[in-house]
């Protein structure tokens, strides 16, 4: 289809014309890309630049007023002479590394049982592993606190009635690596359990005829096909605990370890805050994750990761004899310990009526539990209008944001179009900036848009969409790299056009991988609590800052109520998306 | 007419004359708090027109809710939207509000004097001055401009369970105690104009030197009051320094075995600015909403529901709390705290960060 002529000048100096077709590639290069490429500018890269530039100012850029003639380092040179940035640079990457370190083994290895092996109870652990992510990590901190503290943690309590005195503390470096594990391994299981179920048996089961034994086939075979998955998802979980402050905040205070999170929302608390040095800070971190994309995208660019091809394929699940019994051994200790203990504690707290004691005596007296946070709780507008609020927040985000991942995904992974690295590059900031931070580079430069997106719900909803995009594209990435080129191109070779390719081919089988971006970002927008701290107003109010105020107000209580109301809600939401899941799965 | 016609005429005749004095009286009658006038009819009439006031504070948001209930019961025709956050997030809400030419709040309180200031002296804050100005004293107001619309008390805490007899803290120089060591909960200077009131506190009675003493005793570093008395309640840490607003929750509502000390040296008081934003939507509904919460009512709801300290002498404690007058109170003018924020900042950040 001809759909633009333009002059041409011919050799013998007369003019012609020459005519230009419209072709799905010339759409996707100069108009879909551009386009996408505008929008994740505005939603992400404003803010982050906005942040970027207060970095170098003495006065924050408020509304894009920039006052350059104070533009120095000097807010740089404050954060790096703080007598305690080293500590803090080393807590926070030691910490980061063993917590990632941790979550891969366990969500991979719960993922590998749950998918590929004979395990008894596989169901359930598939679907108990991701159970700690419908904890959000301040509740997960707190649950952990009133278990884990040394001398009044219900633990400690119990093991001290009967005689042993363990000593243990969650005010550690252990024991906050620990929660790291606990609370992030889910990412990593939700990555790899997808590409696990997606990759193609036919290559294990041609390895295991030529005589290759089962520990080789998982790690010559099986583990590199579901490494993009693996580093994906490690290098999502790794950032993600750089920049975490919920645990930190309940468990690090404690034992004066110092983490750069909450210095940030320190220097924020300040008066009058520090906003520009706590930017700074920010920038120091969205650097190091620029890095650790760079890094993985080299590591994985050379490699094909195809698994999904014309070829049929189901997934092959290794049969164990007895040492399956060890595995579900294992696996539903995990889960006692990650899921079961803390949803205890939160129960336990949202019932007794005093939290104060130093005996299993006094710990299991039940003369004062009480079902009266629970009335008071059903019975507040506040916070049935702040659960209205989130479910309406939490559908938009999915609404809007499933589609532009899906589409920044495709075209990243699936086209040669030029500028696509550059969208990869945009899509990944969110992750490693602070939620706290991020939230004032939304306020300083949203508020300056002309449409009256401030006070309303839907500036929360894309300031989500924005934080979210890292996990939502590469949830939906690490499905579309498995699929095979050959299958979209068997299409359109049969007279298929792009869309019916896309509708028919792709998004099938892509979908488990789009179910598992629904999952997530559901539960993550129904938890999240930082972006949304500069942006909310009494009538936009989401159910996570109402906790938040509980949790400053001393009122542990009514705290572990809503940390159940949400557990409730969220595990709802992950049923359901499961089920719909299966429903699409090879 | 008949006689029917005629009665049903006077009826209405004498309801209608009677109805707008009826009117009046109730709007008297609202207006009419313990005796104070909170404002005109005119007032009134002008806030009820509005309907809405943006209240941005600095406390609780359950607190405050049920603090303003009483205004709204007072007062239907105008609801309360409470947006609660802290200072530092708050002012630099308000900020960038003001700059985008957007300003959402109506009424704001901060806990942190010097940020209020800094609002006065950017023309952020509108000129009020409420009917019940006067009942505040010169320390506790900028005349015109803000006055204390809560406050809270600074004081040492232990656990009664753990700390007993002879070793019970009297005096803020007990926190040094080599005894509690590794077991004292507290915060640093950066929490805010809270904790700033503390270590200025304590740097004019006992000097760096004690500082450095307690500097010594390994203090567990809060971000938050709550953690302290959490912390505290807990058994984690024998002894802290709090507000006595985080300490009331544990102690009174939670039942917790905490007990709060008064020392004989002082105690200090932090102030919570209450001011009227310039440029917010409902400018009347604001000056309503602030002339009742500096009424007695007003702050006879804010220390019952909150165990916060009214800077107004006519306002009782809270149930529970020892009347002010029996607490050895230590201020600073707001002058005199201007003059002297970043100094003491600097001075203790060289000692304790």
């Amino acid at each position: 289809m001809s759909v633009a002529t333009r002059l041409r000048t011919e050799p013998d100096g007369s003019t012609g014309t020459l005519s230009l077709r419209l072709t799905p590639a010339s759409i996707a290069q100069w108009v879909l890309l551009p386009l996408f490429l505008l929008v994740l500018a505005v939603l992400i890269l404003l803010p982050v630049l906005v942040l970027v530039v207060g970095s170098f100012l003495a006065e924050p850029p408020r509304a894009f007023q920039f006052d350059l003639s104070t533009a120095s380092l000097a807010n740089y040179y404050e954060v790096l002479r703080d007598p305690e940035f080293a500590e803090m640079v080393y807590n926070t990457i030691v910490a980061a590394i063993i917590g990632t370190v941790g979550a891969v083994l366990v969500g991979l290895s719960l993922a590998w049982v749950s998918s590929r092996t004979n395990t008894p109870g596989r169901k359930f652990i598939e679907y108990s592993a991701v159970l700690p992510m419908m904890v959000p990590p301040l509740v997960g901190a707190f649950a952990w606190d009133i278990l884990g503290s040394p001398q009044s943690g219900m633990l400690n309590v119990l093991l001290r009635s009967a005689g042993i005195d363990m000593g243990f503390s969650i005010y550690t470096m252990w024991g906050i690596c620990l929660v790291f594990v606990i609370y992030y391994s889910p990412y990593v299981f939700l990555f790899t359990n997808a590409a696990l179920k997606n990759a193609d048996a036919s290559l294990e089961e041609a390895a295991s005829m030529c005589g290759a034994s089962r520990l080789r086939v998982i790690l010559q075979i099986t583990l590199p096909l579901v490494l993009p998955a693996i580093l994906s998802a490690a290098l999502m979980v790794l950032v993600l605990l750089i920049e975490i402050f919920a645990i930190p905040a309940v468990l690090a205070e404690t034992a004066n370890i110092k983490f750069i999170s909450v210095q940030i929302w320190k220097m924020i608390g300040f008066a009058p805050p520090k906003v520009n040095q706590a930017s700074a800070l920010g920038v120091m971190l969205i650097t190091i994750t620029v890095v650790l994309v760079l890094i993985q995208q080299k590591l994985t660019s050379k490699q094909s990761f195809v698994t999904v091809s014309g070829k049929g394929s189901r997934p092959r699940v290794m049969e164990f004899g007895w040492t399956k019994w060890i595995f579900t051994i294992l696996s539903l200790t995990y889960i006692f310990i990650a899921v079961v203990l803390p949803l205890i504690s939160l129960l336990y707290v949202s019932v007794k009526g005093s939290l104060f004691f130093s005996s299993a005596e006094q710990m299991l007296d039940t003369s004062d539990f009480t079902t009266t946070y629970y009335s008071d709780v059903l019975a507040d507008p506040v916070i049935s209008h702040s659960m209205i609020n989130t479910l309406l927040v939490c559908g938009g985000t999915v609404g809007l944001g499933v589609f532009l991942y899906f589409a920044v995904a495709y075209l990243i992974h699936k086209t040669n179009l030029k500028g696509r690295r550059m969208l990869d590059i945009i899509s990944v900031l969110p992750v490693a900036v602070p939620g706290m931070i991020i939230g004032l580079g939304y306020l300083w430069s949203w508020i300056s848009i002309p449409i009256g997106l401030y006070g309303t719900l839907m500036i929360i909803i894309l300031a989500y969409i924005s934080q979210f995009t890292p996990q939502g594209s590469r949830a939906i990435g690490a499905s579309l790299v498995q699929i095979h080129r050959e299958l979209e191109e068997s299409s359109r070779m049969s007279g298929a056009g792009f869309t019916y390719t896309l509708r028919r081919i792709v998004f099938p089988l892509a979908l488990p991988g789009i179910f598992a971006a629904i999952t997530l970002l559901l539960v993550l927008s129904f938890r999240e609590l930082a972006t949304a701290l500069f942006l909310y107003t009494a009538k936009t109010q989401v159910f996570s800052l109402v906790m938040l105020d509980l949790w400053l107000r001393g009122s542990t209580n009514y705290v572990a109520v809503l940390a159940i109301l949400q557990v409730c809600v969220l595990l709802v939401i992950y049923v359901l998306g499961n089920a719909l899941k299966h429903k699409y799965e090879r | 007419m008949t006689f029917k016609r005629l009665q049903k005429f006077t009826m209405t005749a004498v309801l209608a004359a009677a109805l707008p004095g009826y009117g009046f009286a109730q709007e008297a009658d609202a207006l009419n708090v313990d005796g104070e006038m909170i404002g005109t009819p005119e007032l009134m009439a002008a806030a009820c027109k509005e309907g809405e006031v943006v209240y941005y504070t600095a406390q609780s948001d359950g607190d405050e809710r049920q603090i303003v209930k009483t205004f709204q019961e007072r007062f239907p025709c105008i609801s309360v939207s409470v947006v609660s956050a802290a200072t530092g997030r708050l002012y630099e809400r308000v900020k960038t509000e003001a700059q985008a030419k957007q300003t959402f709040g109506d009424v704001l309180i901060l806990s942190d004097e010097v940020l209020a200031q800094n609002l006065v002296d950017a023309g952020l804050v509108r000129d009020w001055t409420p009917p019940s100005a006067a009942k505040y004293d010169e320390t506790f107001k900028v005349e015109g401009k803000w006055y204390s619309g809560s406050g809270q008390l600074m004081y040492p805490v232990y656990n009664k369970n753990l700390v007993k007899g002879d070793d019970i803290p009297k005096s803020w120089k007990d926190l040094a105690n080599p005894k509690f060591k590794d077991k004292f909960a507290f915060f640093p200077i950066s929490v805010g104009g809270t904790s700033w009131m503390v270590y200025a506190f304590l740097l004019d009675h006992y000097g760096e030197d004690f500082l450095k003493e307690l500097n010594t005793q390994s203090p567990k570093m809060f971000t938050t009051y709550n953690t302290v008395m959490l912390n505290v309640a807990r058994g984690e840490s024998e002894i802290g320094v709090s507000s006595s607003v985080n300490e009331y929750v544990v102690r009174v509502k939670q039942k917790a075995p905490v007990v709060p000390i008064y020392p004989a040296e002082g105690v200090p008081f932090v102030k919570f600015p209450m001011m009227l934003l310039e440029g917010g939507q409902n400018p009347s509904a604001a000056e309503l909403f602030g002339n009742w919460y500096l009424s007695k009512e007003g702050q006879t709801a804010l220390v019952n529901v909150r165990g916060a300290n009214s800077a107004r002498p006519d306002v009782e404690s809270a149930p529970e709390n020892p009347p002010l007058s029996e607490v050895k109170i230590w201020g600073l003018s707001n002058k005199v705290l201007r003059e002297r924020y970043d100094g003491v900042i600097s001075q203790v950040q060289k000692i304790i960060n």
